[in-house]
């Protein structure tokens, strides 16, 4: 009679994909389809999960070769978080290394800030961190979910393109897109719509960041800027509508 | 050693009829909710999350009494438990004031690897006795009464000793904690292995049934799966009536994970689950 580990490591075997369900059917004593089963079951919950965080990644390569990079990365990254969506946490790095070492996609690092962007997306979203109410503060503070990413490549305008986009046309990267044209970031979870956006980094959301990351004082910043209050305030009002800093209700 | 079991009074042992608190239904459980008097909740689905699911879970303790149930304890696995993931379960716990918290009898991480899939444990000697401590140390951690589930498995495990049911009865009895008694498991295993699953209803003591769950599986031909993706079927009413009038009224809840329908669908199921507790109860009487 086995002891508890040998069925467990036979098991974790099947389950692995190291051993098939024909090669293992005599050890259980049953069919490979009951077997196939816990080993289709286990699969699916990476691949789904992949699948889920990653669907611009997705629909940009044709159907095969995202069924050969999921198959690869199930087996060469195992899960080892308890929570579903830590199972695609290394998947950015695999595709790093497809696209470099192995020069996948014609070596474009485009596809590695896609891939960076989109697991952020689920980071932003997770995170547990409690964006405080405008009636608990007394002075702006910066959301805490909010993540700051600079890239390369136009992410932000490649998703807000296709994201709006309602044709149903294949997808495809046009030229302009793999050009380098650096953007930076801010993705954040919304405090009211508690979910996640991005923003392109422009001139007046970086100056509302510096302002509450430094708390530099009203005054100061109207000083520092040369603005006019209303304007200042105006400034601090969008960033606070866009969810990258907190206002507090009197502001 | 505390007995945490047995602070389990005949109120909290019936909550009433109730749901799993879904996503798909957070924009509509405050306003629409007929019949339903306690929800459970996925425990995984709510920890170390901010944002949407803890706002969520801040008012849904407002408005109804919270089970927590888990999937991702791996009671039986073969590494220690992970402490990190305790430490987070049973801040969750406390934070939804639940009487008990509950997972299944099987396990779900081994070897460093997380399945996230329920895999089956031997009905052997030696898993009784990997098992029964584990479910101590998580009930003194959270000073809370834990419940096993019975869980739905479609390969018999080598090395088995004893049955099914009495795997399930030596570990409850050894750990001193409640079952978690789905129904539609009992149905799926007795289909899938050929045995009566009145026999298994009938051999559990009622006083260790705190909590049933009720769902639907699919028919794959050769056996049936525990998918929680369909309505429940006219068969597994009937085994639950069977089980209610063996255990005496007991919180129900409706297991949903896939092919979520509108939650008017499942307040409309769960009043049809209340009528076969209540049918049950009435045929005793």
């Amino acid at each position: 009679m086995p002891t508890l580990e040998e069925t467990m490591r036979m098991m974790h075997s099947l389950l692995r994909g190291e051993k098939t369900p024909e090669e293992m059917k005599e050890f259980f004593g049953t069919s490979e389809k009951r077997l196939e089963i816990y080993q289709r079951f286990v699969r699916n919950h990476v691949t789904k999960t992949l699948a889920k965080n990653f669907v611009m990644l997705r629909r940009l390569v044709k159907k095969e070769i995202w069924q050969g990079l999921r198959d690869e990365y199930f087996k060469n990254y195992p899960a080892t978080g308890w929570q579903l969506n830590d199972t695609s946490k290394s998947f950015v790095d695999f595709i790093a290394k497809k696209v470099r070492e192995e020069k996948m996609f014609a070596g474009e690092e485009f596809y590695i800030e896609l891939a960076q962007f989109e697991w952020e997306e689920v980071v932003v979203y997770c995170s547990e961190l409690i964006t405080p109410k405008p009636h608990e503060i007394e002075t702006p503070v910066l959301n805490p979910t909010l993540s700051i990413m600079d890239f390369r490549y136009p992410i932000g305008t490649f998703i807000y393109y296709w994201r709006n986009k309602k044709r149903k046309d294949p997808w495809i990267i046009e030229k302009e897109y793999l050009k380098e044209q650096p953007q930076m970031l801010f993705l954040i979870r919304h405090p009211q719509e508690q979910r996640v956006f991005f923003h392109v980094a422009t001139d007046p959301l970086l100056f509302a960041f510096k302002v509450v990351h430094d708390q530099i004082s009203l005054p100061d910043a109207i000083k520092l800027s040369g603005q006019t209050e209303d304007t200042v305030r105006k400034i601090l009002a969008d960033a606070h509508q866009a969810g990258i800093i907190i206002l507090p209700e009197n502001f | 050693m505390t007995n945490y079991f047995h602070t389990i009074d005949n109120k909290i042992r019936n909550m009433g009829f109730g749901i799993g608190l879904r996503r798909k239904h957070f924009g509509e459980i405050f306003d629409n909710n007929d019949g339903i008097d306690v929800l459970e909740i996925t425990s995984e689905n709510f920890m170390k999350l901010g944002g949407k699911e803890h706002d969520i879970l801040a008012k849904a303790k407002e408005h109804f009494p919270l089970v927590a149930h888990g999937v991702s304890m791996s009671i039986g696995g073969p590494d220690p438990l992970n402490e990190e993931y305790l430490q987070e379960l049973i801040k969750l716990v406390k934070f939804i004031e639940t009487p008990y918290f509950s997972d299944h009898l099987s396990y779900s991480s081994a070897f460093g690897v997380e399945y996230h899939d329920l895999i089956p444990l031997p009905f052997s000697k030696e898993a009784v006795n990997h098992v029964v401590p584990r479910i101590k140390q998580v009930q003194d951690m959270a000073g809370l009464p834990f419940l096993v589930e019975n869980p739905s498995y479609y390969v018999e495990m080598p090395g088995a000793e004893m049955s099914e049911i009495d795997f399930l009865l030596e570990i409850v009895e050894k750990a001193d904690c409640g079952i978690l008694l789905d129904v539609n498991n009992v149905f799926v295993n007795a289909t899938n292995h050929g045995y009566d699953p009145k026999k298994y209803i009938d051999a559990i003591p009622r006083e260790r049934v705190l909590q049933y769950h009720i769902a639907g599986h699919f028919d794959e031909g050769e056996f049936i799966i525990d998918t929680h993706g369909a309505d429940i079927i006219d068969e597994v009413f009937k085994l639950y009536e069977y089980s209610i009038r063996h255990t005496g009224p007991v919180t129900t809840i409706i297991e949903r994970d896939f092919e979520i329908p509108p939650l008017d669908d499942l307040i409309a199921e769960n009043k049809l689950v209340r009528a076969a507790g209540t049918r049950a109860l009435e045929v005793e009487v």
